[in-house]
């Protein structure tokens, strides 16, 4: 399943940012409907079901594909909403849907059996037989994978199960078994595997204390940065925690995940589609990190030098990169 | 000078000048003006549940409130201290107006700590998304607040902001050429002090050798 072109799948949280992903360069772009079923349910973003046909004619019009998100995992009696946004996804025309849910998988394999299926990175497939099981059920036709492979596991997977895969290239590192953040849903008391948001905006408070910021979710602080030190988000994973007397990053660093700089090794291993993280972020944000991973790509397919080396660190979380588990494989 | 934005020092200046009351009636009739070329903005803020959001340009003596949600959208200026609001946005008016006009990332700019957040977070992210959705001109909305006369209006603004920008930078290229002139004329002074000097002792030497010279006629005669 190799091929020589890598796709670059790029977010979308509002109709603004799609135009901007499309006009930027993506060849594909994912988001998600209104509501709980995807894992971004923000105050204020996402797409209603007009924005979404809209959205989906915009970017076949421009030679663009559209993926939807459905990534949640439905609340017990209230499968209906994630049935429905199945059922929206296939009206607007998406090209594709991304799912994590067992259950969810198989009504949207019986009931639109010819509508593509992604298996989301929630589903948090990282080894060859879990994909291959997806496959087998539920003829999923591509896996997105966990941040928490090595460059040599993700070649191992696709040799072992010879599926399309997409990897995230930028964005944030999450320690967490994708999908499954118990610390968000002990701090705040919503699930992020249901409510479709870690670190909800409606739990999170920040305070400025004589310049120095103190992040804090639910009753926890998270984090206090000084006067000059970068901000970061104010999820759990990525908390300065005192422990033993000692105040440290204890799961992860506040830092972004960067692949640019790997790219050539990541199509040497047979990676089909490169996914930008961010359907929260602005279209400014859209616009300078898939300009910059589309010219790079441009760049490799045309076999010169890549040179994208620093210009997406200000995107990053806490002002630095990393190409995070890629290299260093994970601890 | 992009021309498409409205002018940052042109704004600050003209917000430090206009009056309260008369700012107050502007920023009335712009958002009315708003109302008309964005319908799909205000309908989206009016989804959004009621707030109040305090925008803060630390540049300015003054900050804007901002209503939205479940009613008619409003904005007026308040004073520094003694507002309750939901929410706060803090930061310098051009990172505020480029945050509205959506030309810069706001979580880079929390990141780099250019803008400051405080309050129900969820209140500002919903105000963000909701505005991100929306391709806004400043520039563009205020000249339309001059109805037919917008493209004039448009037009005086860029150069009126240009004549001030030229005015500075004449003053500060003035500013320098003074500094220059100085230290030439301090240069001058300390060469001429210097060339005096030597002349001094040049003229002390000559008169030493007049003297040994005289000396040497008395010897011989």
């Amino acid at each position: 399943m190799r091929s020589s072109y890598l796709e670059l799948v790029c977010p979308a949280g509002t109709p603004a940012a799609l135009h901007a992903a499309v006009a930027a360069g993506a060849d594909t772009v994912y988001c998600g409907f209104r509501d709980c079923t995807n894992a971004r349910n923000y105050p204020g973003l996402n797409f209603d079901m007009d924005e979404m046909t809209a959205g989906v004619a915009y970017a076949h019009e421009h030679g663009c594909k559209v993926l939807v998100t459905i990534n949640t995992f439905p609340r017990a009696g209230q499968e209906k909403s994630w049935h429905q946004a199945v059922d929206n996804a296939a009206m607007a025309g998406a090209d594709a849907i991304i799912l994590a849910d067992i259950g969810l998988l198989d009504y949207a394999t019986r009931r639109h059996p010819g509508l593509r299926r992604h298996l989301s990175v929630q589903a948090s497939a990282a080894n060859a037989l879990s994909i291959l099981f997806y496959r087998e059920h539920f003829d999923i036709k591509r896996v997105v994978l966990p941040r928490v492979l090595s460059i040599e596991d993700v070649a191992s997977l696709i040799q072992q199960t010879e599926m399309e895969t997409e990897v995230f290239a930028f964005g944030s590192v999450g320690p967490m078994s994708e999908g499954r953040c118990f610390l968000s849903s002990y701090m705040t008391g919503l699930s992020p595997t249901h409510e479709g948001v870690c670190a909800p905006a409606s739990h999170v408070v920040y305070q400025d204390d004589n310049h120095c910021i103190k992040s804090c979710l639910g009753s926890v602080t998270l984090n206090k940065f000084s006067k000059d030190e970068p901000a970061a988000y104010p999820t759990p994973c990525k908390g300065r925690y005192e422990a033993n007397g000692r105040t440290s990053y204890l799961f992860e660093e506040p830092i972004g995940l960067n692949a640019v700089d790997i790219l050539p090794q990541l199509k040497a291993a047979g990676v089909t589609a490169l996914k930008i993280e961010g359907r929260q972020r602005s279209r400014a944000y859209v616009s300078k990190v898939v300009g910059t991973f589309r010219k790079a790509l441009d760049d490799l397919a045309a076999g010169t030098q890549i040179h994208a080396s620093g210009d997406l660190k200000t995107m990053a979380e806490g002002g630095r990169e990393t190409s995070g588990a890629y290299k260093k494989g994970w601890r | 000078m992009d021309e498409s934005r409205l002018p940052v020092p042109l704004a600050r200046v003209a917000l430090r000048v206009i009056p309260e009351t008369v700012l107050n009636r502007l920023t009335y009739l712009l958002i009315r003006r708003m109302q008309k070329i964005h319908p799909g903005l205000f309908q989206n803020l009016a989804r959004l549940d009621a707030a109040t959001v305090c925008i803060e340009p630390s540049d300015l003596p003054y900050r804007f409130v901002l209503k939205f949600g479940q009613g008619p959208t409003s904005l007026r200026t308040a004073a520094r201290a003694g507002c309750s609001c939901d929410a706060a946005v803090k930061g310098k008016l051009e990172s505020l107006l480029n945050l509205l006009e959506g030309r810069i990332d706001s979580d880079m700019m929390f990141f780099s700590r250019e803008i400051i957040i405080t309050g129900d977070t969820a209140v500002v992210v919903a105000l963000r998304n909701t505005l991100d959705r929306e391709e806004i001109r400043l520039l563009d909305d205020i000249s339309a607040m001059c109805g037919p006369v917008s493209n004039p209006a448009r037009k005086v603004i860029v150069r009126v902001n240009k004549f001030m920008e030229h005015i500075k930078t004449s003053m500060k290229n003035a500013h320098e050429r003074r500094h220059s002139r100085d230290a030439n004329e301090a240069a001058a002074k300390l060469e001429c002090a210097r060339l005096q000097e030597e002349i001094k002792a040049l003229k002390f030497r000559l008169a030493k050798f007049e003297v040994r010279g005289k000396r040497m006629d008395a010897s011989a005669l």
